[in-house]
């Protein structure tokens, strides 16, 4: 064993070792790591966020187009007619009725 | 204190033992990562892709399609689509029993089906949103929910032979509707999406570029208002001659660009299993019929042309019946002499047979086909015909007759084309009915423009027959009724026997009566035809086909903004002359 020992501190390290670089070195290494966590951490959160983005923009588009069809279906011409005759009593004027501002 | 001696060993030799550990710990590290990333790399990437990857296919929307002024005739939205897995239902007498009520489907049809020996069966297609919360609602095993789109037209019947319709699976079937299917329907893409532990989605997967291509937009040169009062007239034109249908165009006779396209009877798109199939077809194009008179115009135009004639050279009419070989040739009244510009606006038969003879078989070929009829106007639209014109190896009867529109059979439009060359000092423009593609952002892909395709006539010729269409419309010509009251109207009037393709020869008492024309004469803004198939009654062109023709126009140009020459209407009002007259 003391052998062992002696043959150990045979060795010596070519540079002292200074704890505070130490320190700071394991401090770099600790940061580094859990800013990597943190950022793949708020990549993942933001996926979630862009997919509930996408889903409700899909959803935006299709209610969309399901006014839009609405509204074309309100003011599509047959229906317009038919309003206008029908609750309003409205018809189309004679010629002489037609007044045309200059 | 400083350690001495062995004490000073102890620590060294445990410093270095400490970095033998962290040594060993980083090696074996860096070995596992060396193991993981490239010894094992593929296959664990495969294995995590399969794990938290899936690939879903993405099914484009279908483009809408939209008139001149961006308003909807066209648009799909998404549906609920009802479907069972029948292999995986338990109770199939019960859920048919629940679902029959829902769907409103024969319980027999649905337990048929839920017993079928098959993966997949569609129970029911496209249903309202409210069956399908209620199919979901019930939780049933087997039994599914999927969203598929639906083409809607919310217009109803509103241009529906010129768009079409889409099948259940969404491919176009007919009219723009197929033509432009490809543009229209995009292209369905595969796409990588990942997924968390819970199986919720995180979008495309890193790396992957979404390529989703929606279909694209179609902005069409047809006027939505417009079409509307072409389809209303003409319906009531239909109905009051008792007629078995009829055809309406309204063309921007400079442009080509087609502003209506109408077709009696008609149909509803959102729903055309329920017609039958002779009615889905656009009769504009794809069918064709002997103009009759309204072919006079373009014999005399040539005429004209080749100064065989002038307008002032008299015709003698031969008191209304012309003898050719054993045929005789016969005129509604009795005319003497007649200038050229008589015949045309008498339309008399005998004239404009003379005329062809004395032109001959080759000139007037020449000029008809000049005019481009014979061959398909080259609208983009589907199925277009090209009518019938045979090679001018006519006998003189034959000559005699092409020259007053019998033996020959052209489309609507290729009549209201020819027609709008007359307007557009000679030039044959191609009609057309897609103004614009757009993309899913609604940026212009591709913008068309008007194309001129020939040069019929001289704008000089064009100007004289002109002048003899707007006498047409006059008191004394055959198309009165077409006159416009504060508008120069140039038209002609057609009135053919429908041939008998059975027996040859033709049917007796079935006509297509037919009016064609243009206004402002000076300036043509608007070209209209209109066609009525089968009259019962009253079947001249005149009295059928012009009345309708002159409300399509008159409101017609009311929706532009084009009005009313107030000395034009001075005129009609003292009661000398109306529209056409002058």
């Amino acid at each position: 064993m003391a052998k062992g020992i002696k043959y150990l501190t045979a060795f010596r390290l070519p540079l002292r070792i200074n704890l505070v670089e130490v320190f700071l070195l394991l401090l770099t290494i600790i940061g580094g790591s859990v800013l990597v966590v943190w950022s793949k951490s708020r990549v993942l959160h933001e996926r979630y966020a862009l997919e509930q983005a996408q889903r409700e923009q899909t959803r935006l588009q299709m209610e969309n187009r399901a006014l839009r069809l609405e509204w074309a279906t309100l003011t599509s011409p047959r229906i317009l007619e038919e309003a206008a005759r029908k609750r309003f009593h409205l018809r189309h004027p004679r010629p002489e009725e037609v007044v045309r501002m200059p | 204190m400083r350690l001495r001696g062995s004490g000073r060993d102890w620590m060294r030799a445990r410093f270095m033992g400490l970095i033998a550990f962290l040594c060993s710990g980083l090696g074996l590290v860096v070995f596992q990562a060396y193991r993981i990333q490239i010894l094992h790399g593929d296959k664990l990437r495969a294995e995590i892709q399969r794990i938290y990857q899936r690939e879903v296919t993405v099914v484009p929307a279908r483009g809408s399609v939209y008139d001149r002024n961006g308003e909807d005739l066209a648009i799909s939205i998404p549906v609920d689509s009802v479907y069972a897995r029948p292999g995986r239902i338990e109770d199939p007498v019960g859920t048919a029993k629940r679902l029959s009520a829902i769907l409103e489907l024969d319980y027999e049809t649905i337990l048929r089906k839920l017993k079928q020996d098959a993966p997949f069966v569609w129970l029911k297609r496209q249903v309202v949103p409210l069956v399908g919360s209620r199919v979901r609602s019930l939780g049933l095993p087997g039994i599914g929910v999927v969203q598929e789109t639906r083409r809607f037209y919310p217009n109803l019947e509103l241009a529906s032979h010129l768009l079409g319709f889409v099948g259940v699976d969404g491919q176009g079937l007919e009219g723009i509707e197929f033509q432009y299917d490809g543009l229209l329907k995009g292209e369905t893409s595969r796409l990588i999406v990942d997924h968390d532990a819970l199986g919720r989605p995180l979008g495309a997967a890193e790396g992957v570029v979404v390529a989703r291509r929606d279909g694209r937009n179609l902005v069409l040169t047809i006027h939505k208002e417009i079409q509307y009062i072409a389809e209303q007239r003409l319906l009531e034109g239909v109905e009051a001659a008792k007629a078995k249908g009829g055809m309406a165009i309204v063309m921007d006779p400079k442009t080509g660009e087609i502003l209506a396209m109408a077709n009696v009877p008609r149909f509803n798109p959102n729903t055309y299993k329920q017609y039958p199939e002779g009615i889905l077809k656009n009769r504009c194009i794809t069918d064709s019929y002997e103009p009759g008179s309204a072919f006079k115009p373009f014999i005399v135009a040539g005429a004209i042309e080749e100064k065989a004639f002038r307008p002032s050279d008299p015709i003698y009419c031969e008191s209304g019946a012309y003898r050719i070989h054993d045929k005789v040739i016969r005129d509604v009244h009795r005319y003497g002499t007649l200038p050229l510009s008589g015949v045309i606006q008498k339309s008399s038969n005998i004239g404009a047979a003379k005329i062809g003879l004395s032109m001959g078989a080759e000139k007037v070929y020449s000029y008809i086909w000049r005019f481009g009829f014979g061959r398909p106007t080259g609208v983009d639209l589907p199925g277009e015909a090209s009518g019938l014109l045979r090679p001018p190896k006519w006998a003189p009867i034959e000559l005699a007759t092409i020259s007053f529109g019998q033996g020959v059979s052209v489309t609507a439009l290729q009549l209201a084309t020819a027609f709008s060359a007359l307007a557009n000092g000679g030039r044959v423009m191609r009609p057309y009915v897609v103004k614009e593609i757009l993309d899913a952002q609604g940026n212009t892909v591709e913008r068309r423009t008007p194309q001129q395709v020939g040069q019929a006539i001289s704008p000089t010729t064009a100007a004289e027959v002109t002048q003899m269409l707007v006498s047409v419309v006059s008191s004394e010509g055959t198309g009165s009724q077409a006159a416009v009251e504060g508008f120069k109207v140039a038209g002609k009037t057609g009135t053919a026997q429908k041939p008998d393709l059975r027996n040859g020869g033709y049917l007796k008492g079935k006509y297509v009566a037919s009016f064609v024309g243009f206004a402002p004469a000076n300036d043509p803004r608007l070209c209209v035809l209109v066609a009525v198939d089968e009259p019962q009654g009253n079947i001249y062109g005149g009295q059928v086909a012009a009345p309708i023709f002159r409300e399509i126009l008159k409101d017609a140009m009311g929706i532009l903004g084009i009005y009313p020459e107030e000395r034009l209407l001075a005129q009609g009002k003292n009661g000398s002359v109306r529209g056409g007259a002058l």
